[in-house]
């Protein structure tokens, strides 16, 4: 009588387990998106009219994030991103994301010739914990702007070097990423400042 | 029926166990809650659930991370309401954020008291509570006997002391920095100033929960005093008194002379590790308009550097003299 009451209270907790991870699941599935779904997500919210957007990974060893840049749209509307935070289920991805942000500035205006656009904001690791460091984009489509190479003074504590750099290269689309800004140890502090863009005939054609 | 109220029971109690560890609420603070006989508002917002960014360096956006739980997030949207009332009252806060994001500084925390204040013919004045005559623009009332009352929009002023909190590190223990500073909103207007007598010196104060490693001190004045309107060590502001974990700044103030203070800041520097209960940061500021001194009484002990915080290091005063003189006290309250 025992033992078929223990195996009775057994099979409904391990039935209960299921259910909830089926639940959960359920969950992660519904409220996450595919890579795809990520795309028709920036196609259907595009400010920029743009068709097309290019994915582009995070760059370091685990890529939590995925960026979504307009390759092309209306030439007068600011360039646009919209970024994609990887999300677990426990310890597995399934390739599936949640929206994070997007640039929403307003329309570029007459005297701003402005050929980048750019995002400073603050990542989360695998663990959902803010990070200390700051993350500082820049992007824009490749169609209406010829920007190739970039100039930066890197900054840390009292230390500083000047340095220049082809863009990152995506498909109709470039790309520039610093990373854990602020945040070089304990007493001293990183920072990049005085940021350049030259075209692929070396002029300047935009300061940050 | 009995069965299926088991089973129903059973799922019920898998699914707590399972979902339990989702269910972490962010330790936010409290409005209000002082004991102050005084007229002040006190908030504070907590920034680890919001998302801060800032796009083409010059339009900052405060939003719910997405990323959170489903109960960090009900948190998160309160504090964010914080953070709209907050920028609504002090709007060139927002300026003051936009700079911070794009130094890359990571912000904890905000703290912030306001104190409404009358300009009473050559100081400020403090409100008190339970007041009968609707008098500013604040929607305060002060008792007629008390305070001369005024309608003139010019002697009316807002104090607020507000503790700003950054981080930088890799990994726990981090490396906090927590900055007090005053604003005065609407200052005086220069009332014979020269021919006035100077006020005697405010004191600036601040605990931490740790042992602090440095401190740093910075005025600013409304009119220019020996030749600029910051303040210089040794000649505007002074490092008086403290310990391992607190320090007292006294700094110059003539309100209807000079030296009438702007702004100032006081910050220091500790290591610690985050931890699951909160501790407190106390900022202190002593106004007074007759020379004076002050001496600190302390309770509590800090924590080492490195390791956990204690529960707090509070402070308490004994001015030479009684009156002609007031305190406004804040704090923060985060999870070091």
């Amino acid at each position: 009588m025992v033992k078929k009451r223990i195996f009775k209270y057994s099979l409904i907790m391990v039935f209960s387990i299921i259910l909830a991870f089926s639940i959960n699941l359920i969950y992660y599935f519904s409220t996450t998106l595919s890579v795809q779904d990520c795309r028709n997500y920036c196609l259907e919210n595009t400010e920029r009219n743009s068709t097309y957007f290019s994915r582009i990974g995070d760059g370091r060893y685990v890529e939590d994030y995925a960026y979504f840049i307009a390759a092309n749209g209306d030439p007068d509307k600011p360039q646009e991103i919209f970024i994609f935070k990887k999300k677990f289920w426990g310890s597995l991805s399934f390739d599936r994301y949640e929206f994070i942000m997007s640039s929403t500035q307003s329309d570029k205006n007459e005297e701003d010739e402005t050929e980048f656009g750019s995002i400073h904001f603050f990542t989360r690791n695998d663990a959902g914990e803010k990070e200390t460091g700051a993350t500082l984009l820049f992007f824009g489509a490749n169609m209406g702007s010829d920007i190739t190479e970039y100039e930066y003074t890197l900054k840390v504590g009292e230390k500083s070097n000047i340095y220049k750099k082809s863009v990152t290269r995506g498909e109709f689309v470039w790309f520039i990423k610093f990373y854990d800004l602020g945040n070089a140890d304990k007493n001293n502090k990183k920072t990049v400042s005085d940021i350049k863009f030259y075209d692929s005939k070396g002029n300047l054609v935009g300061i940050y | 029926m009995k069965y299926y109220k088991k089973i129903f029971a059973v799922v019920l109690a898998a699914l707590i166990v399972l979902y339990t560890p989702c269910i972490s609420f962010a330790s936010n603070s409290k409005t209000g809650g002082n004991s102050s006989e005084y007229e002040e508002y006190h908030d504070q917002i907590n920034f680890d659930d919001l998302m801060l960014y800032v796009v083409n360096k010059t339009d900052i956006l405060v939003d719910v991370d997405p990323t959170i739980s489903i109960f960090k997030k009900i948190g998160a949207k309160n504090q964010k309401e914080k953070y709209n009332k907050y920028i609504k009252e002090h709007p060139e806060a927002k300026t003051e954020m936009l700079n911070m994001v794009n130094d890359s500084d990571y912000l904890c925390a905000i703290s912030y008291t306001d104190a409404p204040l009358l300009f009473a013919g050559d100081h400020y004045e403090r409100i008190p509570k339970n007041n009968t005559a609707n008098i500013n623009s604040f929607g305060l009332k002060a008792k007629a006997a008390d305070i001369s009352i005024t309608s003139d929009a010019s002697l009316r002023h807002r104090l607020t002391l507000k503790t700003t909190i950054t981080r930088r590190g890799t990994s726990n223990p981090y490396t906090y920095y927590p900055s007090t500073s005053g604003t005065w909103e609407n200052s005086a207007s220069l009332f014979d100033g020269e021919t006035q007598p100077a006020g005697g010196n405010d004191f600036v104060l601040q605990s931490c929960p740790t042992v602090t490693s440095s401190s740093v001190f910075r005025s600013t004045y409304n009119y220019s005093t020996d030749g600029s309107k910051n303040g210089q060590e040794g000649i505007n502001y002074f490092l008086t008194d403290g310990k391992d974990s607190w320090v007292k700044y006294e700094v110059v103030d003539d309100p209807v002379g000079l030296a009438q203070l702007k702004t100032f800041s006081l910050g220091q520097t500790f290591r610690t590790r985050t931890t699951s209960s909160t501790k407190k940061i106390n900022s202190y500021y002593i106004h007074t308009w007759k020379d004076m001194s002050v001496s600190v009484s302390v309770s509590g002990t800090a924590g080492v550097t490195g390791g956990s915080p204690s529960a707090g290091v509070a402070l308490s005063f004994t001015p030479t003299i009684k009156d002609k003189q007031w305190q406004l006290y804040n704090f923060v309250s985060y999870n070091w």
